[in-house]
């Protein structure tokens, strides 16, 4: 009986300790108010000393509250900015003191503003303009649950050809976009990111070119999936994609598309028991890198270059990727909201982009790059020259039937459809 | 609510019945259903949320059960209240007298089915003042339980003190049919002790506090894990964030303190005039396992009411009238997780007062009763109500108001069929009409194109600036189960017709059919 009791005390006494609390949390809450911003800005390329004019946006993707400013000097205060969390962007072009030109950028994503939290700091530099980047991604599968489909498409954006070989594909970890994001080593800092599955393009070195205004496709599956044997709702022939992600699943047999080399998969080069390549209908995040001549990249003989997810108990090793290395990244994710849980870092991709849904049948394109009178730019060769702000949540249009090859881009002289092979 | 608690409360309830058949009360002759109504108005301090004051009622004892069966259909209804529905309840309501203390039960079991509800995937009931919950555009049914089991206990200490403590203990159960679907539970514990001074045979002065307890979970999922839903995170007038896949795990959790103060007088005139304060806080988290505290809400009643009742030799005159006053502020939340090595989980950075809702609503009414020994010969009410609707999203600013006033007149006459059995027959009619004085609703915030605004938030505040006409019809027989044997058995049909005037509402038709006993 005295135990009962003694429960019953206890019992009271917890049911009233968390009403106090409850009590105490709620009385503090002050009605919202507008808030003043003050952004401070430090250059990281040498020969700019002011910032004047470069575009400043704070993005609540969240509660979809979105801000613009202009640069001046190197400190700005915004005004009138509602409580939230914002991924702030500072970018635009600048000349240096030695007439040059650049396309500058910066910011920090995901960061808390609110009364007391007012004063950010964000780090501003040159961006590296890759000559390969990401065409158009077709992630989310069609109607009903097809996911076979998927493929990603490349682009050489630049004047001069780019030779595919060995040049590296990866998803990231997490597969999906999440609030709740791995620990990594904190002597990587900021310096990696960290792949689920590694593949690479096979060839010498000059087997692949791609030339100015070319684009190769690498799909999961690469065939005809609109026929009756797969999926008549799917909205993709892949049968003339360059490659695809062939897994040996003799249920969906090897195509006549050049197959990626396998490098990575959980600390082992060997392609595991999965039966296809699948990244999440929610969206992935995708990077391809290169390494440079004379570094070795071994993830999977090296230690040095996998590790584990320090947030839980698990043994599985991811590849750790140099930022250094990546040519182009891009982050997709369920839905806009979602850009919150971004997890590729701000200085490969500030943004995220979506198609809102799953097995819709919908991907993502880049869009083409145009002046500010709106004409699409092209390079002197004619190819056209695709948008790449490394934000792709600017730089894509979303949900759009996903199409190979979309404006024309030129398919490579050695894709087997011309080859015959 | 599990089967064991389930058992308790059949159990609690059929000992009440059971031992309150021998009465020690002022014999009556047959609770009639009139008689029913007549002994409910007479007993003031049972309408109160002090129970020490029913030493103070009129001794007059009462028991039923009733078993009542409900379908309703119709386009004049709000999204979340289903296009049809039909509800079996089982109710039992009895009080008694042991030596001086005074007891009262009260026990109910509803089974709802709600069909084709819109706009709510996360809250059992979307109209309990809990603006953060998850809406979705499939239109579904609900399969809804409730079980009610409250009990009041009045006891004098002296002749001039009274104390006493009502307890309650709700529970409810609720499932959604559809893709995103959700398992709900939800329990609340309420406790009022109560004391009441008598300073002389007129006048009495009564206090009672209140605290309860509320927790509700809300377990959404997808049968079909092929196809992702796209769901709604509310925040308020319809600002959301968009979800996609099978929704969230959503803890609500909620306490009140509260408090009443009554006075009585007894004289030629009986006035009783309470008021009462509450203050709620719940919190909405999501996840268990590591909880993100999402958004609070502080919620504030005041109510304020008069009571009267006067008696003549063959006429009671009862007047009764309710101020209620009720703001609620919505608290939203900064929150991020901390994905550091430390692993603390969420961390609460910032909290402030997103939205506010007001409402006050002010009832009148007024009823005449023609007494025929222990019920009533007719009775006529009338009543006006006076509600006022004001929300507010206060960044980026949104509005949504309604103000109404709702006028009703209504009476009953207890035909006498037959001595023998006590035979009657007990017609009833109502007629109400709802009058907008004003309203309107502007949303300003990001996602004007979202369904929760467009279509949700819109048709809602259209329902609640319709001016409609209501008209009730009832019918109640009753009569002794056996010419010896005082237990009044009755069957009772109820058709209530609700037609709206604009917004290309239609009407609303509910039919009830009841069967009990009152002893």
């Amino acid at each position: 009986m005295k135990n009962i009791k003694l429960y019953i005390g206890l019992a009271f006494t917890l049911l009233i300790m968390s009403a106090c609390s409850s009590f105490e949390d709620a009385k503090d809450a002050k009605n919202v108010a507008l808030m003043t911003v003050n952004l401070k800005a430090n250059i990281t390329l040498d020969g700019v000393s002011s910032l004047d004019g470069l575009k400043i946006k704070l993005d609540d993707y969240q509660d979809n509250l979105h801000y613009t400013s202009l640069m001046k000097g190197t400190e700005v205060n915004i005004d009138s900015i509602i409580p939230g969390i914002y991924s702030i962007t500072v970018s635009g072009d600048i000349t240096n003191r030695d007439g040059l030109e650049y396309y500058m950028n910066g910011g920090v994503v995901n960061n808390a503003i609110y009364p007391g939290k007012d004063t950010v700091s964000v780090s501003i530099g040159g961006l590296k303009i890759s000559p390969l980047i990401f065409k158009e991604i077709y992630y989310a599968g069609s109607s009903p649950n097809y996911f076979r489909d998927q493929f990603y498409e490349l682009y050489n954006n630049s004047t001069k050809t780019m030779y595919l070989d060995g040049i590296y594909f990866a998803d990231l970890c997490p597969t999906t976009a999440t609030t709740t994001l791995p620990v990594w080593p904190t002597e990587d800092g900021n310096n990696y990111c960290y792949g689920n599955r590694v593949w690479k393009f096979p060839g010498d070195g000059t087997q692949y070119p791609l030339k100015p205004g070319e684009s190769c496709v690498i799909a999961q599956f690469a065939v005809n999936h609109k026929l009756s044997i797969y999926n008549p709702k799917s909205p993709i022939d892949c049968s003339s994609a360059d490659f695809e992600f062939y897994m040996g699943n003799k249920s969906y047999p090897d195509q006549p598309a050049y197959n990626m080399t396998h490098v990575f998969y959980n600390g082992k080069a060997a392609i595991g028991t999965v039966p296809q390549y699948l990244t999440s209908v929610f969206g992935g995040a995708y990077v391809i890198f290169q390494v440079p001549a004379g570094d070795t990249y071994d993830p999977v003989n090296d230690p040095n270059m996998h590790t584990k997810n320090l947030a839980t108990s698990s043994s599985t090793l991811y590849a750790k990727i140099p930022t250094k290395y990546v040519l182009d990244a891009v982050e997709c994710g369920p839905n806009a909201t979602m850009i919150s849980a971004k997890r590729v870092p701000q200085v490969l991709d500030a943004g995220m982009t979506y198609v809102g849904s799953t097995y819709c049948g919908l991907g993502i394109s880049r869009k083409r790059a145009t002046d500010s009178d709106g004409n699409i730019l092209t390079h002197e060769d004619g190819s056209l020259i695709f948008q790449d702000t490394n934000n792709s949540t600017d730089d894509f249009d979303r949900g759009v039937t996903p199409k190979f090859r979309r404006y024309d881009t030129k398919m490579p002289s050695w894709n087997h459809i011309l080859t015959g092979q | 609510m599990n089967k064991y608690n389930y058992y308790i409360a059949i159990g609690i309830e059929l000992l009440l019945l059971i031992i309150s058949t021998p009465s020690t009360a002022q014999e009556m002759s047959d609770i009639t259903p009139a008689a029913l109504v007549k002994i409910k108005t007479d007993k003031m301090w049972l309408n109160t949320s002090n129970s020490a004051g029913d030493v103070y009622d009129e001794p007059q004892k009462y028991s039923y059960v009733e078993a009542k069966y409900q379908t309703y259909n119709g386009s004049f209804h709000r999204a979340q209240q289903g296009k049809d529905g039909n509800s079996l309840q089982f109710v039992s309501e009895g009080n008694l007298i042991l030596n001086k203390t005074r007891v009262w039960g009260f026990f109910s079991y509803n089974r709802d089915n709600i069909n084709g509800t819109q706009f709510n995937s996360s809250i059992i009931d979307p109209y309990r003042g809990m603006p953060y919950y998850v809406a979705d555009t499939v239109v579904s049914n609900w399969r809804n339980q409730h079980y009610k089991l409250g009990f009041r206990v009045g006891q004098p200490i002296n002749p001039n003190l009274a104390v006493g403590i009502e307890g309650w203990y709700l529970a409810s159960t609720g499932a959604k049919q559809m893709d995103p679907r959700t398992l709900n539970n939800q329990m609340t514990l309420i406790l009022k002790p109560s004391v009441v001074f008598k300073f002389n045979i007129h006048n009495h002065l009564g206090a009672n506090l209140e605290y309860y307890s509320l927790k509700e979970e809300s377990n959404m999922s997808n049968v079909n894990s092929y196809v992702n839903q796209t769901y709604y995170k509310m925040y308020g007038l319809g600002t959301a964030i968009v979800g996609l896949g099978s929704g969230r795990t959503t803890n609500y959790v909620g306490n009140d303190v509260g408090g009443a103060l009554q006075y009585q007088y007894q004289g030629p005139v009986k006035i009783l005039l309470e008021s009462n304060y509450n203050y709620k806080v719940e919190d909405v988290k999501i996840t268990f396992d590591t909880p993100q505290k999402d958004a609070s809400t502080r919620d504030k009643i005041w109510k304020g009411s008069a009571y009267i009742l006067k008696e003549y030799k063959n006429y009671l005159n009862a007047f009764n009238f309710v101020y209620t006053c009720r703001h609620i502020d919505g608290i939203q939340y900064i929150t991020q997780r901390d994905n550091s090595e430390a692993q603390q989980g969420w961390l609460t950075l910032y909290s402030c007062v997103r939205s506010k809702y007001d409402t006050d609503d002010i009832l009148a009414n007024y009823s005449l009763m023609k007494k025929r020994n222990d019920e009533f010969l007719w009775k006529v009410d009338a009543s006006v109500q006076y509600k006022n609707e004001k929300d507010k999203y206060l960044l980026p600013y949104s509005y949504k108001s309604a103000e109404n006033i709702t006028y009703s007149i209504g009476g009953n006459i207890n035909f006498k069929m037959s001595e023998k059995c006590t035979k009657r027959l007990l017609i009833g009619t109502k007629w109400s009409y709802n009058n907008n004085l004003s309203g309107g609703y502007k949303y300003n915030g990001p996602n004007a194109d979202y369904p929760v605004v467009a279509q949700f938030e819109t048709n809602d505040l259209n329902y609640l600036i319709t001016n409609y006409y209501c008209v009730n019809l009832s019918a109640v027989y009753s009569q002794r189960v056996k010419e010896v044997v005082k237990a009044n058995v009755y069957a009772k049909a109820e058709f209530n017709y609700a037609k709206a005037n604009s917004f290309g509402f239609g009407h609303r038709s509910t039919i009830d059919f009841s069967i009990g006993c009152n002893f």
